[in-house]
């Protein structure tokens, strides 16, 4: 049992067989597309439809009422391959012509062109395209894609540059031209087998599979089975990809290290104090989760397609639907990452003299040091706990006086979106320092709420030694304290 | 070189002048045409044929009428017409100085 294809040619309503019909199609247009460039191809092409229809009327009425294969088959006998419709002579001066036309048929390869191949591509046809044009594997093609993607992103502006620029390669014509092969009787009616044959394997698991099919299937096994390795291992991949993503940003086991230096801080946790407002917190969750899991999630869903074989039309939608979710988390993120970047605009200090004291000598205590995780790294010496943060990294500067006396003074820092925004989040910034006669106790931990955000809220303690005057420092010091030392001279344990 | 092109571009080159021979017996449809000139081996597939007769009536070498054929679609008829004759004549004495030079060059 065939299924048939009423169409009309010429005027004249034909049953014509689905296999008959795909290969007159493929004529008739291979043949359109040869005329194209001729002198009164409309005309032409018309009395060419004519003749094919009486050939058909021809045939039917002594025999049977459907257009069958051998029909068609002994049409293109009768009419000939489309290189016979073309007049060569030097008075058709048609630009194409000019440019080899003719040479074309001639030789064995036609001029290739850059085609999208969506028959057997995944989401626009643009890998198989490639493929096609260079003479490659379509799986290289598509790896070669991937790798683009994760290790520059940039594959990705490439494939949509591609999908825009690359016409699809809509008829049998196209697709010769997209592999360079001479359009000629044999190639067509080759490239016609193959459509069908592609026809056949989307309805497979619908019919019941032939003879010859089993024979073509057990071909494909072997390049099916790569496929499938390698689509489980992009779900696999996907999988990790997205737990260990969850894993890291939401529990205790994230990105950054807490104070002692041996748990770990979540980017969860850390997200209150980096985000300024709940919408943004929530502009940025969503941002983030869009940027990194969708680009996971689609290898994943590309991933199931290649291990279970399902239609890879589908692909082109979820890519669609994929790329406006990513697009929309790239928004946001940029959104709330300009948001943050904007509050970095002015950076200020307030400076507060502690001390002013006449003396040969003084003493320095940092006392409660030993929160200090012993790394140079501001994260690192961050905490908080939702009200405050702490951070328990002074920082302290000696240098000379400009008189005979000892100067002691604070500098807090903090930055805004306006001066006035950096000066309340330095006004909110606590620090002790307790004074005794000679003796200055420096907390090494200031503290700020944790409304304020990390802002690069910095503390430093200005020690100005005169020429003869001494320091001597109380207990443990760290030279990760002193960014700058013109003076004293500290022994470090 | 390709000897069934240039075979092939030969062919083409005398056709113009078969078919205004043809159709100036009689009027024609181009399948009838092809009849007679398959028996000369000028031509082997109809495709050829068509534009050739559609540029020989764009050039008012030929005219045609239509006419409701009972297998199929309307046939065109084709004739020749005045211009047309005189471009025959014109044709077949160059292509008897041709063929006779031609023929004691290859003989």
């Amino acid at each position: 049992m065939n299924k048939t294809i009423t169409c009309n040619i010429a005027g004249l309503v034909f049953n014509v067989e689905e296999q008959a019909y795909e290969k007159l199609n493929t004529y008739l247009k291979a043949v359109k597309r040869t005329l194209q460039n001729e002198e009164g191809s409309e005309e032409v092409y018309a009395d060419i439809e004519g003749r094919v229809a009486e050939i058909f009327t021809e045939r039917l009425s002594s025999r049977q009422e459907v257009v069958l294969e051998k029909d068609v088959e002994f049409v293109i006998k009768a009419m000939g391959e489309p290189k016979d419709f073309v007049l060569d002579d030097e008075e058709s001066q048609s630009e194409y012509k000019e440019q080899g036309f003719n040479a074309k048929f001639d030789s064995k390869k036609s001029e290739k062109t850059l085609m999208r191949d969506t028959d057997n591509g995944v989401i626009a046809g643009v890998c198989s395209g490639v493929a096609a044009y260079m003479g490659w594997d379509v799986v290289f093609v598509r790896i070669l894609f991937l790798l683009a993607l994760f290790l520059t992103g940039f594959g990705i502006i490439i494939y949509i540059v591609l999908w825009i620029a690359a016409p699809e390669a809509k008829s049998t014509t196209d697709r010769l031209r997209m592999r360079g092969e001479a359009i000629t009787l044999d190639t067509i009616s080759q490239e016609v087998k193959e459509a069908v044959e592609r026809v056949e394997r989307y309805a497979q698991g619908v019919e019941a599979k032939s003879h010859v099919k089993k024979i073509k299937e057990s071909g494909r096994k072997v390049g099916s089975a790569f496929t499938k390795i390698f689509g489980g291992f992009l779900v696999l991949g996907a999988f990790l990809g997205i737990t260990m993503f969850l894993v890291l940003s939401l529990t205790n086991n994230g990105f950054f290290v807490a104070e002692d230096g041996e748990n770990f801080v979540s980017l969860y946790h850390m997200s209150s104090i980096i985000f300024a407002s709940p919408t943004q917190s929530l502009m940025g969750w969503s941002g983030l989760l869009l940027l990194v899991i969708i680009p996971l999630l689609f290898l994943g869903i590309y991933g199931i397609v290649l291990l279970f074989s399902v239609k890879h039309r589908i692909m082109g939608k979820v890519f669609l639907g994929c790329l406006m979710f990513w697009i929309v988390g790239v928004i946001f993120f940029s959104i709330v990452s300009a948001q943050i970047a904007r509050d970095f605009t002015h950076h200020e200090y307030v400076e507060n003299q502690v001390l002013v004291l006449n003396a040969t000598n003084l003493k320095l205590h940092l006392p409660n040091i030993t929160e200090f995780n012993d790394d140079d790294d501001y994260l690192a010496n961050l905490s908080h706990d939702g009200n405050t943060v702490r951070n328990s990294f002074v920082k302290i500067e000696l240098t000379t006086s400009n008189d005979s006396l000892f100067h002691v003074s604070t500098r807090k820092y903090a930055s805004g979106i306006t001066r006035k925004k950096a000066y309340r989040r330095i006004d909110n910034i606590s620090h002790n320092i307790l004074i005794d006669s000679n003796l200055v106790q420096i907390d090494p931990v200031f503290e700020y709420p944790a409304k304020d955000c990390i802002r690069r809220q910095k503390v430093v303690v200005r020690i100005e030694v005169p020429e003869n005057g001494d320091v001597e420092w109380l207990g443990e010091v760290k030279r990760a304290y002193i960014i700058s030392d013109r003076r004293a001279k500290i022994d470090f344990d | 070189m390709n000897i069934e092109n240039t075979k092939a571009q030969m062919r083409k080159g005398i056709l113009e002048l078969c078919i205004l021979a043809i159709l100036k017996q009689r009027e024609r449809y181009p399948s009838e045409i092809l009849e007679t000139l398959k028996d000369t081996e000028l031509i082997v597939v109809e495709g050829t044929l068509y534009p050739l007769l559609t540029r020989l009536k764009n050039e008012g070498l030929l005219t045609y009428r239509w006419e409701e054929s009972s297998s199929g679609p309307p046939r065109k008829y084709y004739s020749i017409s005045d211009k047309g004759i005189e471009v025959l004549d014109e044709l077949k004495t160059s292509w008897s100085t041709l063929a006779d030079s031609v023929n004691n060059l290859i003989k």
